[in-house]
């Protein structure tokens, strides 16, 4: 499918949701001044001649549904987005019947942070393995595969797993494990170098909350980090206090997050946010077998438990015979 | 004002002559610049520094600040002023008129803010003229230029083998004297040579006082479409060199504790909830539309100059990208 | 460091493992008094956040002890926390603070003398990990501004 006519689609897919199933709102994207895709609200079908997906959509759309609250939406929905909104629907945060959901199959989205210099270049778009950047009056066409996100390249789930209509086309194959490579990096390391390495992302962070802004999971109305009584961290950016925010945002993330990456993103600093994140959902996908956002109904991970989770507490182990003789 | 010319070994000379001074210039480590702690001997001759990533906010009103330590059923301690001398060279014109819109805020006359002012008047910036646009900086369409004094104590312009030197600051204009080829009294930027300041097709957008539009601009549409866009992540107003919003929290140690000063953002939903709950900016459409107007719009009124420098840094850093360039020409020929 | 004697603070919960501790201390057995006891009503009442807290504010370890998984009070608190916390073990070992310093128990309310070994074998391992240094808040300054005013 080539962008024209996935646009075509999208639009015609958007117009059939206004009219035929009277949502009250489009959450789609729209170019911006730099080429780029910048997130979009269409109200109206004949607002939907902007509506535009291509490789440089990076924000998870989800992140957006609170500004909504109680109106029918609908939303362009690639694998990532899909699982974020069985998250939110299992967490009760939207109804079903409320969401018109325009699947879209994805070929993964560019990172920033890889474009390096470049990021300011104007995006003229992407088709097939592609895509064109304009720069000081040059054209550069890039192979789409060494820009993509790491988390796009370990993607398993590109297609959604829910959707109301589905736009023609093809996702990317072939997952990668450039997510599970940072994790094993880690991991490799001695103790000592690996707090000297979550230190410097500490270090790095200004504490701006950009990462939970973008995050559709962090949809909490009062933030941990908000709460004066108890106070869990003050708020000046130390290395400790940024340690406790990384560290704890990660595992209220724990079994939710769909690695869309858009933390990443967001991120002004360049923190090396994914790498806590794949660990988190390594750890509860081992664990407890379980995967985020692939079934409506589930309940998430840490909010659950089974008779038969691993168990290795001190003083676990005993029967109910011994315990009765102690 | 003294312009001077000087060759760069005689600059650099003039320089050492500050040696009671704590030297800050852009460092680059991974894909940051920022300004850092170096000795005069380590400035690169050719006075070339990148443009910082972060601003020079970060030294005059720094992301974590004390202001006083207190115990209890005592009275507080005086504030805790630093007064280090500090010479910060490699900003650019853009950054000391960040500078000049922090003045604005901190320095009242009456009411300044004695922290701000203790860390101001013991430093001397000395800024470097552009030698060429990034691709989202646009002090040029804002009528500020990459060649303009803007305040600083001196800016640097590239002549080739010399530098030359507008100097505001009469101290630091007499230390140069001394080792200049030339000096001259002038008035402003214009009367000098300035080397190669870059200059581009750009289109001027001047802004308008705040009684020509504001009534109407406010409810317009404008806003619900970046509303639409913007996360309310606050990387803006993070990089932002003249964003000065602060919060105070204490931190305590059983019976004694310390006031801090740390940022925040008026794009957070925090910034202007009540104790009610009432919150008289509820939705980021009320939030971007202030942040917008206090740059373009309050600032201009209450103080006379824009509160926007031109440096781009947060279209760069928006996740949602959001132009504020598009905002500002929009605003900029709105006629109702 | 031979003089070094960590602080710990241990999150009991109040059926089983705080009846414990007191079986251990009306019992008579002896360990370490590094520790400080938190009373919480259930494991599952434990929110990780207060580890990182005790942690951040000067603790060398944390101990969240419990019901047997069966027994829990209010029947299924303790499977929560068991879940939860096994994960949030993981993320701080991952994140290069020192194992040693967190660790999770099932005391019983009979387990007095449970307890007192467990104590002593976590005081042993706090001891070995050295001071907390990975992630405590910074207070020289207020501790100074405390001595001097002393």
């Amino acid at each position: 499918m080539s962008l024209g006519e996935i646009t075509e689609e999208l639009i015609a897919k958007g117009r059939e949701a206004f009219l035929n199933e009277g949502i009250e709102v489009l959450l789609g994207f729209e170019k911006s001044s730099s080429g780029f895709l910048k997130p979009k609200a269409f109200f109206s079908p004949d607002s939907l001649k902007t509506l535009r997906w291509d490789a440089s959509a990076s924000t998870n759309l989800a992140a957006l549904l609170p500004k909504y609250r109680g109106k029918k939406i609908g939303i362009l929905a690639p694998g990532c987005v899909s699982r974020s909104l069985v998250i939110l629907i299992n967490e009760g945060q939207i109804v079903r019947e409320k969401l018109k959901v325009i699947g879209i199959p994805c070929p993964g989205v560019i990172d920033r942070r890889k474009l390096g210099p470049l990021k300011n270049s104007y995006f003229l778009g992407s088709k097939g393995g592609k895509f064109l950047l304009e720069s000081d009056n040059q054209i550069l066409e890039l192979p789409l595969e060494e820009y993509l996100c790491d988390c796009c390249l370990s993607c398993r789930y590109p297609s959604p797993v829910i959707y109301d209509y589905m736009i023609q086309g093809k996702s990317r194959e072939g997952a990668t494990d450039a997510l599970e490579g940072r994790v094993k990096k880690i991991n490799s390391l001695s103790e000592i170098e690996r707090l000297s390495y979550f230190q410097d992302q500490a270090e790095k962070c200004i504490r701006c909350y950009a990462c939970r802004q973008a995050c559709p999971m962090c949809y909490c109305e009062s933030c941990f980090v908000e709460s004066s009584e108890p106070r869990w961290l003050t708020a000046a950016p130390t290395i400790p206090d940024n340690l406790i925010w990384l560290l704890t945002r990660t595992y209220h993330l724990a079994g939710r997050c769909v690695e869309c990456g858009a933390c990443e993103q967001a991120c002004p600093e360049g923190v090396d946010l994914m790498s806590l994140l794949a660990w988190a959902k390594q750890t509860v996908s081992q664990l407890f077998n379980y995967t985020p956002g692939l079934e409506i109904g589930e309940r998430p991970a840490l909010g659950s438990f089974s008779y038969d989770d691993p168990d290795f507490f001190w003083g676990g182990g005993l029967t109910e015979e011994k315990k009765c003789c102690t | 004002m003294l312009y001077l010319k000087l060759t760069r070994k005689n600059f650099l000379a003039a320089l050492e002559s500050f040696s009671d001074y704590q030297v800050y210039a852009p460092k680059r480590t991974e894909d940051k610049v920022r300004l850092k702690e170096i000795t005069i001997l380590e400035l690169p001759e050719n006075l070339q520094f990148e443009r910082c990533t972060h601003s020079a906010k970060e030294l005059f009103l720094p992301p974590e600040e004390t202001l006083f330590y207190f115990k209890r059923f005592s009275s507080a301690q005086k504030p805790l002023l630093d007064e280090t001398k500090r010479l910060i060279i490699g900003l650019r014109p853009c950054d000391a008129r960040a500078l000049q819109v922090l003045d604005s805020n901190f320095l009242q006359g009456g009411f300044d803010d004695p922290y701000y002012r203790s860390r101001r008047e013991n430093s001397l910036v000395l800024t470097i003229a552009c030698r060429e646009f990034e691709k989202t900086c646009f002090c040029d369409a804002l009528g500020l230029g990459p060649d303009l004094l803007n305040g600083a104590d001196a800016i640097i312009y590239d002549l080739g083998d010399q530098v030359g030197v507008l100097a505001g600051n009469t101290v630091l204009a007499q230390r140069l004297q001394a080792f200049a080829l030339e000096t001259k009294e002038v008035e402003n930027e214009t009367q000098v040579d300035r080397g190669a300041v870059p200059s581009r097709e750009v289109e001027l957008l001047p802004v308008k006082s705040p009684e020509e539009y504001f009534p109407l601009i406010f409810q317009d549409k404008l806003w619900e479409e970046i509303e639409s866009a913007c996360l309310g992540c606050g990387a803006c107003s993070y990089l932002c060199p003249t964003c000065y919003c602060f919060d105070i929290t204490d931190v305590n140690l059983g019976p004694v504790g310390k006031r801090i000063r740390t940022y925040d953002s008026c794009m957070f939903n925090m910034y202007t909830l009540e104790a009610s709950g009432h919150n008289p900016r509820p939705t980021l459409k009320e939030r971007w539309r202030q942040r917008f107007m206090h740059k373009f719009s309050y600032i201009p009124y209450l103080h006379g100059l824009l509160g926007c420098t031109g440096c781009g840094r947060c279209l760069e850093a928006c996740p949602s990208r959001i132009d504020i360039r598009e905002v500002v020409k929009y605003v900029a020929t709105f006629t109702g | 460091m031979e003089n070094f004697e960590p602080k710990i603070i241990a999150f009991l919960c109040n059926w089983c493992s705080y009846a414990g501790a007191d079986l251990a201390g009306v019992s008579r057995f002896q360990y370490p008094a590094n520790v400080r006891v938190i009373r919480v009503p259930c494991s599952g009442r434990v929110n990780p956040l207060f580890v990182l807290k005790a942690l951040y504010e000067g603790a060398d370890g944390v101990l969240v002890s419990g019901c047997h998984p069966g027994d829990c009070h209010y029947q299924s608190g303790n499977y929560y926390a068991r879940r939860r916390l096994e994960v949030f073990k993981k993320l701080l070992e991952f994140s290069g603070i020192s194992p040693a310093r967190f660790k999770m128990a099932w005391i019983s309310a009979s387990e007095g003398a449970q307890f007192a070994q467990l104590i002593r074998e976590f005081t042993e391992e706090v001891k070995k990990a050295g001071p907390n240094q990975e992630i405590i808040r910074e207070k020289s300054d207020l501790e100074e501004f405390l001595n001097e005013s002393r």
